[in-house]
């Protein structure tokens, strides 16, 4: 049985003709199932964990990388294949994953082309699949229990990726889906009159403790959470079976 | 990895340590580092190091190959080629199988071409025999 979780922002009007041209192509590939719509007002979690548990084959992500990503945080079992359909804006992850927009993501979904995802685990808690951000004030993080960066400047921002989608930084190859996590500081030196220039560092890491004096701000797909030091960021020994597009771009 | 917007050389390069950065401790790897920032501790890398002009580093280095242009206080251990540029500052013993040191750089500390295949060859005195050079009692008597 397939199991459709909707985001919340797709009861908008303009999504409902995609939505039922979406659910027509399921019934007609045989792949329907049943739907649950994500609320604000409604935790979904226990339900579905439930419905889960009664038999579900596969879960179906209806919605963008903050749906995707609030849904494997939702799901307790995550050796279940969890396939996506994208609709609406910040859809990033499913470019890298060969997962075209609306309708014809449902193809890719009944072609079922399992790929092995990596996850990073945040205090053990909290799993996501692309990267995060943070400001680099008064900080030190330990990487591997074997070397620590002390970072005190305002200006810088430290990216961890697991999944990395931003600015191709061309300088180095910033991994995607491996056993590491990737660790970017980047900050800009420069003023009015002085030509503006990036600083740039990047390490590879499989464990991240980041230890600070106060509760750092952390941005993760466009949602922003206060977490209180110290932080403990890792690769998790889950991985994800996703369903992904023969285009992909991570392998 | 993304297929087609990584170049050849980005594949290249696993670890760079920009001017902000100061790292503390021991930094292994097993891929390609660039040094534009302060390390104190321990380097180790089975590949290449790149030390750009305005890092300092207060360590010992294993490298494969390296290229100096800033500051070394430590020793180094390179398995191939050190390079020292005009730059280059290194205060600390060298242990290398190939070095070129430009006009300019600065070296304090001994320097050991460590390849065992190219070793100087001691010649083997003790084991010769002394050679007779009186004429023998025959000869004299005919």
């Amino acid at each position: 049985m397939y199991y459709y979780i909707y985001d919340n922002y797709l009861a908008e009007k303009k999504y409902q003709k995609t939505l039922l041209r979406i659910e027509s192509r399921l019934t007609d590939l045989g792949i329907n199932g049943k739907i649950v719509k994500m609320s604000v007002l409604k935790n979904i979690g226990d339900n579905l964990n439930e419905d889960i548990a009664k038999g579900v084959k596969t879960i179906v992500v209806v919605g963008n990388d903050r749906t995707l990503n609030q849904s494997i945080n939702l799901i307790h079992n995550l050796n279940l294949p969890i396939g996506l359909i994208p609709l609406g804006p910040n859809n990033n992850l499913a470019g890298l994953m060969g997962i075209p927009e609306g309708e014809a993501a449902c193809d890719i979904l009944s072609s079922r082309n399992m790929q092995k995802v990596s996850l990073g685990l945040i205090n053990q808690n909290y799993y996501f699949l692309s990267y995060l951000e943070m400001p680099g004030e008064n900080i030190c993080i330990n990487c591997d229990n074997n070397y620590f960066i002390n970072i005190n400047n305002r200006k810088d921002v430290i990216t961890i990726s697991n999944i990395y989608y931003g600015e191709d930084e061309g300088k180095v190859a910033i991994s995607s889906n491996t056993d590491y996590l990737d660790l970017i500081i980047k900050n800009k030196v420069g003023g009015i009159f002085k030509a503006k220039k990036e600083n740039f560092s990047h390490f590879k890491s499989k464990k991240i403790a980041i230890t600070g004096d106060k509760s750092i701000p952390v941005l993760l797909i466009d949602e922003k959470k206060i977490i209180k030091t110290p932080i403990q960021i890792e690769i998790s020994k889950q991985k994800l079976n996703f369903i992904t597009g023969k285009k992909r771009k991570i392998n | 990895m993304f297929k087609e917007t990584a170049t050849a050389a980005a594949h290249e390069t696993d670890t760079i340590i920009g001017p902000s950065v100061k790292v503390e401790g021991d930094f292994v790897t097993e891929g390609n580092i660039i040094v534009e920032g302060t390390i104190c501790g321990t380097v180790k890398t089975s590949r290449n190091l790149k030390v750009g002009p305005s890092s300092k580093i207060f360590a010992n280095i294993w490298a494969d190959n390296a290229l100096i242009a800033g500051e070394i206080q430590g020793n180094l251990n390179i398995a191939n080629k050190l390079e020292l540029t005009p730059t280059a500052k290194v205060f600390g013993d060298i242990k290398t199988a190939n070095i070129s040191i430009s006009s300019g750089a600065t070296l304090n500390g001994k320097c050991q071409m460590a390849d065992n295949k190219n070793k100087a060859i001691k010649p083997e005195f003790s084991k010769q025999k002394k050679m007779e050079l009186r004429p023998q009692a025959n000869e004299v008597e005919e």
